[in-house]
């Protein structure tokens, strides 16, 4: 220490420590393509428009049928507007890496770290009216979940993704696009793996073909 | 993994651990023992005073400083903290530079997110460990001497409060943050985790963090300089460094509550946003409260500065200050006025006219106080009958030179009309690195040449390489910013990621700037890995305290390895 080696010792954690934060801030997770340009990759075969309230007694409790199941065709972006109804803080979260298998009690996907919040209770404020609008795109077809972390009892239910046009329908949706839907891995089994690198969000608000990174390339953003 | 293989490697893991420390509590504790020793045999106040005094042992850049707790290990982690750091941050800017060759994207294209984080990892980097720790260090390194003081016995509260500042660093490092350094709801509450703001919540708690150890530091080194002066140093004779870190410390004591008790706030919003973005609350809010803390913050980052300024301008120009008292009512008159400007920043927010004008006044009236020092520099040189034109005296110069263009640029940008014009461009950038490159960064590399010896037991920094990474500082930072200025003066926006074709001769101008002040901190690691190769050579004497009369035990002769220094203390110790 007195032979004034260490002061060399410093220089090099310099250089070292210059490199290792360089490498580590330019691997920070981002949302495809960063908000300025379009993803590219993979075609969105459409936009699907989507209405829920969100009220601690339930989904869409004072609106039609209370936590209803959704179904959307597999490849297209779903618009998600989630209107607040109650003065409570409510998320928007779906599960992410895990079909639903019925029989299953919900809680096991709240509790696991899988969920997707799409929205935060910082961006749904509590003024019963206020609308938050997110999209996601389902690139495997199965059953998902959508509940509310604040109150998982009882705003917690279903997304059913279709991979084929034929057993396709949307209910309590609005088809902005027709639907021109084949699905390349439609209807089959498939393991939480595939699932994981198989559906991106879209943070982008442009409809249409647009395109993304590779799925491949997507799987750590998760 | 079944719950007895947890336990038995949480309990083999905590062994370790527990053994760990308490061997370094040993080690610890047989250290204290041996200078507590030594201390009463040497006729010290305490152990600490005599640990500082005989700094020299360990060396400066050297892991002792991270173990001891005198003032100026302290001193002496502060300042290699700030330099890791100023390299770790210069990168990153250097990267947001470089990525800007094109006006769409390149580096970054399918990501420029990656931008922001740079961004914001660059200024809060650079603001709050290299600005605020650099001056920090320097006043926990010179202050004891300055001041001659006998005791040095809040060590361990120093310590603990320099881990808390680092830790927070790191924090923030680590966190990855995009939300800029002023932290504005609602961006900074975007938790989603596909954006680079999924841990802006650590960013937060690391800021805090920072903002803790430096408020604990403030109070220590406020009540060194107030209360345990020597009675040989009245107030009206104390050296003009420790004014300007008294007023700097009280000015981050009197604003930096409002930034902690906003970000205190904001760490609530994440879970329950009731402050900044819900029903009656605004985000506005949250952005007066951090510009009464955030335009101190950037007096806080040149005061101390200035303080150098006057303590490096004596030794190369053989003459005293040329105003002792102007240089103290200066500094001085920085204290309130800096305090009532904080609304220029967002004088195109509503505040509306009248609130307006106001702190266009104010704004104005901080070119008294700035004047009064430069002026001061200036008659200290004119006096002169031959300077010295050594490193730190050329970085003095080019402070001085930058400073003029930075504060020139600073009080147009604060005027109403032009604030219209120019708010949100790289104007304001410009200035802001004109200020902070000529006077933070050039006056703290200075002071740490003139240190050199002294930190580096005995070594000369080789003067070419110096000059260079001068030369390169100070031509590289006014190319860059010189070509903000300008771009900025016809529009051209900041924070983005890509520009307009029409300004990229103004971007390539400044990443040319940007390029060559990168080469010249090459030259400044270069300069420290020769001279830390080459044997000791020179005295260790410290340059900034030949003035003050210190009469500290110096010898030139190297020690020994590992023999502690007997040096007879004068009656009374130090």
């Amino acid at each position: 220490m007195n032979n004034g080696k260490s002061g060399v010792v410093y220089g090099v954690v310099i250089v070292v420590l210059v490199a290792a934060s360089l490498a580590f801030v330019l691997s920070a997770p981002t949302s495809s393509g960063g908000g300025l340009t379009d993803p590219s990759g993979i075609k969105i075969k459409g936009t699907i428009d989507q209405t829920i309230y969100a009220d601690a007694s339930g989904w869409n409790y004072s609106h039609g049928p209370i936590n209803p199941t959704l179904y959307f065709p597999v490849d297209y972006k779903i618009v998600f507007t989630v209107i607040e109804e109650d003065n409570l803080p409510h998320t928007f979260t779906i599960n992410k890496d895990k079909a639903y298998t019925p029989g299953t009690p919900a809680t096991s996907f709240e509790n696991s770290n899988t969920g997707l919040t799409l929205i935060t209770t910082s961006e749904l404020t509590q003024v019963p009216g206020h609308s938050v609008t997110k999209s996601y795109v389902f690139f495997a077809s199965g059953n998902y979940t959508y509940w509310c972390e604040i109150h998982p009892t009882t705003m917690d239910a279903r997304i059913q993704i279709n991979g084929t046009a034929e057993s396709t329908t949307v209910a309590s949706g609005i088809v902005s696009q027709p639907i021109i839907c084949c699905g390349s891995n439609g209807g089959g089994h498939h393991n939480g793996n595939s699932v994981l690198s198989s559906f991106a969000q879209i943070s982008s608000i442009a409809a249409g073909v647009m395109k993304i990174d590779h799925p491949a390339n997507l799987a750590k953003f998760y | 993994m079944g719950t007895t293989v947890l336990l038995v490697e949480i309990v083999v893991i905590m062994s370790v651990v527990f053994a760990i420390l308490f061997f370094m509590y040993y080690k610890y504790l047989t250290g204290k023992t041996e200078a507590d020793y030594e201390a009463t045999h040497d006729d010290y106040y305490d152990y600490g005073s005599y640990l500082r005094d005989n700094q020299r042992k360990g060396g400066f850049f050297s892991t002792n400083n991270f173990i001891l707790n005198d003032s100026r290990s302290i001193g002496m982690r502060y300042l290699m903290t700030a330099i890791v750091f100023f390299f770790i941050a210069g990168s990153f800017g250097l990267l947001m530079r470089v990525s800007l060759i094109e006006p769409n994207p390149t580096l970054f294209a399918n990501n420029t997110v990656l931008y922001d984080v740079l961004t914001t990892e660059h200024s809060i980097l650079m603001i709050y460990v290299w600005a605020v720790g650099g001056a920090l260090g320097m006043a926990y390194y010179l202050l004891p001497s300055f001041l001659k003081l006998k005791s040095d016995k809040y060590g361990s509260i120093s310590s603990t409060a320099y881990w808390i500042y680092v830790l927070g660093a790191i924090f923030i490092l680590l966190s990855r943050t995009s939300t800029r350094w002023y932290f504005y709801p609602p961006l900074a509450l975007q938790l989603n985790p596909y954006g680079a703001g999924a841990y802006n919540w650590l960013a937060v708690i690391g800021m805090e963090m920072v903002f803790i150890g430096v408020t604990i530091a403030s109070i220590i080194t406020v009540r060194t300089i107030v209360m345990d002066r020597s009675e040989k140093v009245p107030l009206t004779k104390m050296p003009l460094f420790a004014w300007s870190i008294l007023f700097t410390l009280l000015m981050f004591l009197a604003s930096a509550p409002f930034f902690m008790s906003a970000l205190a706030m904001l760490f609530y919003d994440f879970f329950n946003p009731i402050f900044f973005t819900g029903v009656g609350s605004s985000p506005l809010t949250f952005a007066e409260l951090f510009w009464i803390w955030g335009h101190p913050i950037v007096y806080i980052a040149i005061i101390p500065e200035f303080g150098l300024i006057y303590e490096i301008l004596p030794k190369f120009t053989g003459k005293k200050v040329f105003s002792y008292n102007s240089g103290v009512v200066g500094l001085a008159l920085l204290l309130p006025l800096s305090e009532l400007v904080w609304g220029h920043h967002l004088i195109n927010s509503g505040f509306g006219l009248h609130w307006a004008i106001f702190f266009a006044m104010t704004s104005f009236l901080v070119v008294i106080p700035s004047a009064i020092t430069i002026f001061n520099y200036i008659g200290t040189m004119w006096s002169s009958n031959k300077i010295r034109l050594t490193t730190p005296m050329l970085f003095v110069i080019n402070g001085i030179f930058d400073f003029i263009i930075g504060g020139i640029t600073g009080v147009m940008a604060a005027m109403t009309p032009v604030n219209e014009q120019v708010h949100g461009t790289y104007f304001v950038t410009g200035h802001f690195h004109f200020v902070f490159m000529g006077i933070t960064t050039g006056i703290l590399f200075a002071g740490i040449y003139m240190l050199w010896p002294t930190i580096t037991r005995g070594r000369r920094y080789n003067q070419r390489l110096a000059t260079w990474h001068w030369a390169l500082t100070a031509i590289g930072s006014f190319v860059m910013s010189m070509g903000w200025t300008v771009g900025g003066f016809l529009g051209m926006p900041r924070y983005v990621a890509g520009y307009f074709a029409r300004y990229q001769v103004y971007q390539d101008v400044a990443i040319a700037g940007g390029v060559i002040i990168a080469i010249g901190q090459l030259a400044f690691l270069a300069n420290m890995f020769l001279s830390l190769s080459q044997n000791p050579s020179v005295s260790t004497n410290n340059a900034f305290e030949d003035a003050y009369d210190n009469e500290l035990p110096f010898d030139d002769q190297e020690e020994p390895e590992g023999e502690p220094i007997k040096t007879p203390a004068p009656a009374g110790g130090r």
